[in-house]
């Protein structure tokens, strides 16, 4: 029994290798997203193992409320030298945090994206780091730079660039040297590095004070990191944080891990969604294997092999596709993930890759791709124990299974999904945001999905005939149409695995472009502000303009209203850290930034008084009357201001507003933002080129036009959009590899037929167009399922998301339309191959089939 | 099965044996009423017109199908009734089978198809047996082969083979004959005669071949799911005979009903 059914999966290598893709594909998805994550948690881990590599130990002071290191005095670095087994101790000053900006050629901030700018003071030259060209930096007005901010900006020694440190105001200083790391390596992880004297960089950095940032131990190496940590430790002031340099690194890693982790669920999650549609690929593809193979398993019963016999033989096949799936495909997956940390180093400034494959891709592989594949196979085995011997004396005719148990329980399904969001959306369990309504919708949701799924066999024969119907004007067409309408279950089997993608990115478009459209709208419709002055925020504090500006802005011809904005990024109302804007315009700015009054008085503001936005109420549980507590950076203790206005939405500010005579308990106090309505007929471009001049001596700020944001956002909508696609083409991929199956084996199925059809005169063109039909009247209708289902999802979501800002519903016709098409030209190649099989019949052959 | 065997014993028997199948307007009384007993070590065709019955009444005997009413026996084995795992052990141990075609598993070689009973069950073959049986349909040279590297004729002697080497109380021919040249049909046909003379086995056969009834010991006939006559030592003049006779009266018969 065992060799028979090991020789009889022998004999159908390639039919099973068809669906082994699907699993392959999944597999190597699940472990190169694995293998990716530890080999880059690995190489990021051993960057900055290289970076802390002459540190042993590390003397800091903790940070301030900003999050800047707080001053360490120089005098600790005496205390420390007199300390046990410590053959060096070093200075440092360092700011990774965008204190420090370079200005590039044409006097502009560099971006605040990808690894930070970091200024440091020069403490000479030691491995791994090198000294390309001239020398360290000796006087105030010298710096050394490293290579990759000297390749990404152009500054060579000899230069001069523009540097900013808190101030607005740039300084000049002199290139004078230009280092980079052992291994040809630029910098080592991306990051953009400026290096001045001490002294400079204590003027700069530390406010003048002889004091460093952190102390740099490094030991005689006859004692441990930890030992060493202990001595130290014991000697300086229990204020200080005393860390090995092992414990850096770990940190210093563990940070860049979470975003990789975040990352990695979301791969995992893709990868999950093609598992998913490879189910349904192999329960098609072994459905129609024991469909085949019906009476050679009958004739199995009818010489004695029980029922378990049967199912198990076919477990069994489940067994070896899945297993030899998940080896192929874990070597894939190891390949993948290599190339992508190979990839993702690029970012790092071409760190270091290691390549570590974790257990857990020994497991995951072979747990998936076993378990997925004998998953799927186990209703197809069940369905091949119940063959009755009989079945080894008919004629193989596929007989038909009723369709009314999928409609019945589908539809059950698709109503208790229906109700239960329509509940969840009228509120019946409580507000919008609480947790009831939510896993209400989300569980609505996934009953809806299930639904669908089940539900589509039901409808699979008027839908697909319908559909055909478009093609059934000749008769290759209409073969083709009945074909594809002959199998409902298997139909809808394979149109089910193109519609889980299609319905997804379907209803994610739904919710990016209403998401694009509310923002639109309410930026181009609602917000009376024409301009924007406002800089990136690259530090702790927001770019900030100096208070003249908005007055002379003000008096700009052409300009209407202008309002200034005072804003705070580490004030803590009640417990909330939060940012807290500040006006003295505060009927303007509700007006203009289209807040839209809910209750109280939003349009004036007294000195104890604070507005907040309706969200914001809520969380801290105020209405008009009650008061909150606030601390402000500089305020010596909490003050209590009384909620006087609740505006509905804070899409452009802050969710608080307080007047301006609090702006001198912010961290700075200048207008960090300005709304500018223009007068009717004004020239936008000349109020523009006006405002530029009066900042052009402020670098970190700038003039935009809200038209130019607007672009900007619907732009990052696209590439999520698209990246999401990118994502699901995976699932898409073995959807498609699902159609191809599932007209293979058909015409395997009806080789007598066509036979008999080639033998009463059509031709090889006729046939072709015949398979053409059926393939792509499957693909369309698995697309329009897809977009029906998706439609519906987002629309759903879109619904229960209109409180938050995603008011308007806006389909996402493009991307449809986009997804037709496509199902159309994947229809066409998918029976390419079938096509030409089907064409390689020998007729005489053929009608003899056995 | 042994020549010890008695002659009155008997091997399967169907007693007032219904079977309808569809329903309403569409319904056909397969079988009505059929009552017959069939002796081991004996050769028994049943011939019939095209819709006479003969097929379901053997796929009823061998408990390849249900019955509707009555009961069959098979040996001391009441079929009738029995769970699918009842009915496969009688398949395993008791039933053998023959059909017109799609006979062999094409991925496995003659002998492996031989012995595929026996390793369904987990059994030894038994070597003696074998090498008897494999020397009657004389495939000794052709054991390697696959069923596509065989004629028509030898496949039907490989599923010959294949129901004799388990040992069962009856062997259930299905046309055995009815996709054969006449000479390999021949050979089939003088195999299973053989094993009934030498091996005493109980062979129950479907056929509306003459010449293939010829050689059983005993021919019984339906028609229109009833048994109407019997024969014993046929030859096939006079099973053609009898035939025509049958075809006459059903005309006669469907004619009066007009």
């Amino acid at each position: 029994m065992l060799r028979a059914a090991l020789k009889s999966l022998l004999s159908r290598k390639t039919r099973l290798l068809l669906s082994g893709i699907a699993v392959i594909l999944g597999v190597a998805f699940i472990t190169g997203t694995l293998v990716l994550n530890a080999s880059l948690g690995d190489s990021i881990r051993s960057m900055f193992a290289t970076a802390y590599q002459n540190v042993d130990v590390q003397v800091s002071a903790g940070s301030d409320d900003n999050g800047s290191p707080k001053p360490v005095p120089a005098s600790l670095v005496d205390t420390v030298k007199d300390a046990d087994h410590v053959t060096k101790v070093t200075g440092d000053i360092t700011n990774a945090n965008g204190g420090v900006q370079v200005l590039d050629k044409h006097g502009k901030v560099l971006p605040p994206t990808g690894a930070p700018t970091i200024g440091s003071n020069w403490s000479g030259v030691q491995s791994p780091m090198q000294l390309r060209d001239g020398a360290g930096p000796k006087h105030g007005n010298e710096i050394a730079i490293n290579a990759a901010m000297s390749d990404d900006l152009g500054y060579k020694v000899g230069d001069t660039v523009k540097v900013i440190v808190g101030d607005p105001k740039p300084q000049k200083f002199k290139v004078v040297g230009i280092f980079g790391y052992t291994g040809d390596r630029k910098s080592l992880g991306g990051e953009k590095s400026v290096s001045f004297t001490t002294s400079e960089a204590q003027k700069l950095l530390l406010d003048g004070k002889d004091a460093y940032t952190d102390i740099s131990v490094r030991g005689d190496g006859k004692v441990s990191q930890t030992e060493l940590k202990k001595q130290i430790a014991g000697i300086v002031d229990d204020k200080y944080d005393v860390k090995t340099g092992k414990k850096l690194a770990d940190e210093a890693a563990g940070g860049l891990q979470v975003v990789i982790k975040f990352f990695n669920y979301l791969l995992l999650g893709f990868g999950a969604i093609a598992l998913l549609v490879s189910v349904f690929l192999i329960i098609n593809t072994f459905s129609i294997i024991v469909a085949q193979r019906t009476r050679e398993l009958a004739l199995f019963r009818a010489i004695g092999a029980g029922r378990g016999q049967v199912t198990r033989s076919v477990m069994l096949e489940a067994f070896i596709v899945g297993f030899i799936s998940a080896v192929i495909g874990l070597a894939l997956g190891v390949g993948l993930g290599y190339g992508g940390t190979s990839a993702a180093a690029g970012l790092f400034g071409n760190m270091r890759t290691t390549l570590n494959v974790p257990t857990t891709a020994f497991i995951a592989a072979l747990v998936i791709g076993v378990g997925i594949t004998m998953f799927a196979a186990i209703l197809p085995a069940r369905r091949a124990g119940r063959i009755p011997p009989i079945a080894a004396l008919r004629d193989a005719a596929n007989t038909e299974r009723p369709v009314r148990w999928f409609g019945i329980i589908g539809g059950v399904l698709l109503l208790g999904g229906g109700g239960l969001l329509t509940a969840a959306l009228t509120k019946q369990f409580g507000s919008a945001t609480s947790n009831d309504t939510l896993l209400a919708v989300f569980g609505g949701i996934i009953l809806l999905f299930l639904g669908a799924t089940i539900f589509t066999p039901f409808v699979a024969r008027p839908l697909v005939s319908a559909i055909g119907a478009l093609f059934s004007w000749s008769l290759p067409g209409k073969l083709g149409r009945r074909n594809s309408a002959r199998n409902p279950r298997r139909t809808a089997i394979t149109a089910t695995a193109l519609m889980i993608g299609i319905a997804l990115v379907t209803a994610v478009g739904v919710l990016f472009s209403s998401a694009e459209a509310s923002v639109t709208k309410y930026l181009n419709k609602q917000s009376q502000v024409d301009l924007l002055i406002s800089g990136v925020q690259t530090g702790p504090t927001p770019p900030t303009f100096d208070k003249t500006v908005a007055t002379k802005a003000a008096d700009i011809d052409g300009v209407k209203t202008m309002v200034s904005t005072y804003a705070d990024t580490s004030t803590t109302v009640g417990r909330e850290g939060t940012m807290v804007d500040a006006t003295d315009q505060v009927k303007d700015l509700v007006h203009m930034t289209a807040m839209g009054h809910d209750k109280g008085n939003t349009s004036s503001l007294g000195t104890d008084d604070i507005i907040v936005s309706k969200d914001a109420a809520k969380r801290q549980h105020v209405t008009v009357g009650d008061t909150l507590k606030v601390k402000f950076p500089k305020s010596k203790q909490s003050k209590e201001l009384t909620v006087s206005g609740i505006v509905k939405n804070s899409g452009m500010t802050a969710p608080y507003i307080v007047s301006v005579d609090n702006a001198k308990y912010f961290a700075v106090d200048q207008p960090t933002t300005a709304y500018i309505k223009l007068d009717a007929g004004a020239n936008k471009k000349t109020v523009t080129h006006k405002l530029d001049d009066l900042l052009k001596d402020n670098p970190l700020v700038s003039v935009s036009d809200l038209s130019v944001l607007v672009d900007q956002m619907t732009k990052q909508f696209d590439i999520m959009l698209i990246a999401v696609q990118v994502l699901l083409g995976m699932a898409m991929l073995i959807a498609i590899i699902g159609v191809i199956n599932t007209l293979t084996l058909s015409i395997r199925e009806r080789t007598r037929e066509l036979g008999l059809l080639r033998a009463t005169g059509l031709t090889r063109g006729q046939v072709t167009r015949m398979v053409t039909v059926e393939s792509i009247v499957i693909s369309m209708f698995g697309a329009l399922l897809g977009l029906g289902v998706g439609a519906g999802l987002g629309v759903a979501v879109q619904q229960a998301l209109k409180g938050d800002f995603v008011d308007v519903l806006a389909m996402p016709w493009g991307t449809m339309v986009f997804y037709v098409i496509a199902s159309l030209v994947i229809g066409f190649f998918a029976a390419l191959i079938p096509a030409y099989r089907a064409n390689r019949l020998n007729v005489l052959n053929a009608i003899s089939y056995e | 099965m042994t020549a010890s065997t008695t002659t009155t014993a008997v091997a399967a028997r169907a007693d007032n044996v219904w079977k309808v199948y569809g329903t309403g307007e569409a319904q056909v009384l397969a079988l009505r009423g059929v009552t017959a007993e069939f002796s081991a070590g004996r050769f028994t065709a049943i011939m019939g017109p095209s819709g006479s019955g003969k097929s379901t009444l053997m796929h009823c005997l061998a408990g390849l199908d249900y019955t509707d009413r009555g009961e069959v026996h098979i040996g001391d084995t009441k079929v009738t009734g029995l769970s699918d795992r009842g009915l496969t052990k009688l398949r395993r141990h008791k039933v053998g089978f023959i059909f017109q075609q799609f006979n062999l598993l094409p991925t496995l070689t003659a002998e492996e198809n031989i012995l595929l009973p026996l390793s369904i069950g987990k059994r030894k073959p038994d070597t003696t047996w074998f090498d008897q049986v494999i020397d009657t349909v004389d495939l000794r040279d052709r054991l390697k082969h696959r069923p596509s590297q065989l004629s028509g004729g030898q496949q039907q002697r490989v599923a010959c083979a294949r129901a004799l080497v388990q040992r069962p109380d009856v062997v259930f021919a299905d046309e055995p004959t009815g996709n054969l040249d006449s000479r390999s049909g021949t050979d089939v046909l003088k195999f299973l005669r053989a094993s009934v003379d030498q091996f005493g086995q109980t062979i129950v056969m479907v056929t509306h071949d003459p010449v293939a009834a010829s050689y059983a010991d005993r021919v019984l006939f339906l028609a229109d799911g009833q048994v109407v006559d019997e024969m014993f030592e046929p030859t096939a003049d006079r099973v053609l005979d009898e035939l025509k006779r049958f075809e006459e009266i059903v005309a006669a018969q469907s004619g009066g009903e007009r």
